[in-house]
């Protein structure tokens, strides 16, 4: 195993702990206005090295959300909305490329393509994943308003924790 | 054979991401409970429109029988109005204690353990969560979740179900369950050892519960036990009705009941 999977399984391990340890147990909105959900643990997926194969990323993804989905104790519900953010992750990156195309082994990391590359990459994954997250939540388009005030709120919170993360950690891979 | 091995794998990472999405979805709804009856609510939707118009086929086939059980019923009833004319309680009382509305079964399952059926009823026709199913000949069911235009419903041949009964003869009550072995019979449990039970005597609803009105029979004994170290009996009862051919039932709630639950929610505080 390469130092690279190493790495990335132990960072994977690290963002599973601090979801489920610190940010599940957050209420931001208190008891009575539940919409603020932080979730941060998607950077697992963002960060794979851009030309992991396609069918892995999914797979990592299923795998992360399970986990995650044991601590939540929502068996499907994590996984349904990662593998979907997941199986997205190589368009958006088709979308975003530059003109000189991808190097080989490069991360999609905001010190390799600059922080607005970042901000337009991680920002469309995590909206993706927290609407599809919490529409398998609700489970029925009835409560679509709630649906969308939800996904807005978290993302504000969990965005600006993603990007905080790129800045202060500032990972060269 | 090598066009269709590149065909999957040039698209393999879209069969992965269909087959795991599958399986996450298959565990969203066996394993949490509001995903579950929200799916099981809109599948009623689709899938009772669908039984219903096999249904409609179905009872041309049945009507004979049908309307002389209808028929038969009605001359019953007749006879008991007849007999209680003139009775002071009854006409003291002016509103009737009990709702009834006629539902028809329009899907019936009693091959797995735990059944259910579909009704064609719903919320819109006043139906609603927990009322009692009977038909002429004696219990039939209890609705568990009710949709606006459809309702499923628990089948007393269902093993999660508890029915409180009694031996109308010596009025020893116990819980009437089903024990997944055989659709003509429930057994009846915790009647006390000392109870007077004889062959042939009939099993009815108690009052206690608010889901069944009281005294609706159920079925005859059929088969006394004891099972070794335990101090009641275990009562094999022959029901009374055939869940396999059943059609048209009503759905009976006693309008009375939030009284009942709020009163015994005041005593337990």
């Amino acid at each position: 195993m390469s130092s690279l999977t190493v790495r990335n399984i132990i960072r994977t391990i690290l963002f599973i702990l601090v979801q489920v340890l610190v940010f599940k147990q957050v209420a931001l909105g208190g008891a009575d206005f539940n919409y603020f959900h932080i979730i941060i643990y998607p950077l697992a997926i963002l960060l794979l090295p851009i030309d992991t194969p396609k069918p892995l990323v999914l797979l990592i993804a299923f795998a992360v959300g399970l986990l995650v989905d044991v601590f939540y104790d929502s068996i499907g519900l994590h996984a349904a909305a990662l593998v979907f953010m997941a199986y997205l992750r190589p368009v958006v990156l088709r979308a975003l490329q530059p003109d000189t195309g991808y190097k080989k082994n490069a991360f999609p990391v905001a010190s390799v393509f600059g922080l607005l590359w970042y901000l337009q990459y991680s920002g469309f994954l995590l909206f993706v994943f927290l609407l599809v997250y919490f529409s398998f939540e609700a489970f029925t388009p009835v409560y679509i308003g709630s649906i969308l005030l939800k996904t807005f709120l978290s993302f504000l919170v969990s965005f600006a924790l993603v990007i905080l993360h790129q800045i202060i950690v500032n990972p060269k891979r | 054979m090598q066009n269709l091995l590149q065909f999957i794998f040039r698209y393999s990472s879209f069969f992965t991401f269909i087959i795991l999405e599958a399986i996450c979805i298959y565990f969203l709804v066996t394993y949490n409970s509001s995903q579950r009856e929200i799916y099981l609510h809109s599948s009623n939707l689709a899938v009772g429109r669908v039984y219903e118009s096999v249904s409609e086929v179905k009872s041309y086939a049945n009507l004979n029988e049908i309307n002389d059980s209808l028929a038969r019923e009605n001359a019953r009833l007749r006879a008991k109005l007849l007999s209680i004319t003139g009775d002071s309680i009854v006409i003291a009382l002016d509103t009737p204690d009990y709702k009834v509305i006629p539902c028809e079964i329009i899907n019936n399952n009693i091959l797995s353990r735990n059944n259910m059926m579909t009704l064609d009823k719903g919320k819109n026709d006043g139906l609603h969560n927990s009322m009692g199913l009977i038909d002429d000949k004696g219990i039939v069911g209890i609705t568990r979740s009710t949709g606006s235009r459809y309702t499923t419903a628990y089948s007393i041949l269902n093993t999660e179900l508890r029915i409180s009964a009694k031996i109308k003869r010596s009025r020893h009550f116990g819980t009437l369950v089903w024990t997944a072995e055989d659709i003509r019979y429930m057994t009846l449990r915790s009647i006390p050892k000392h109870a007077d039970v004889k062959l042939g005597d009939t099993v009815a609803t108690t009052a206690f519960s608010t889901i069944f009105p009281p005294d609706i029979p159920i079925g005859l004994v059929d088969n006394i036990e004891q099972p070794p170290g335990r101090n009641d009996f275990s009562i094999r009862v022959k029901l009374f009705n055939d869940l396999s051919k059943i059609s048209v039932v009503y759905a009976v709630e006693d309008v009375t009941k939030r009284l009942k639950v709020n009163l015994e929610k005041q005593n337990d505080e």
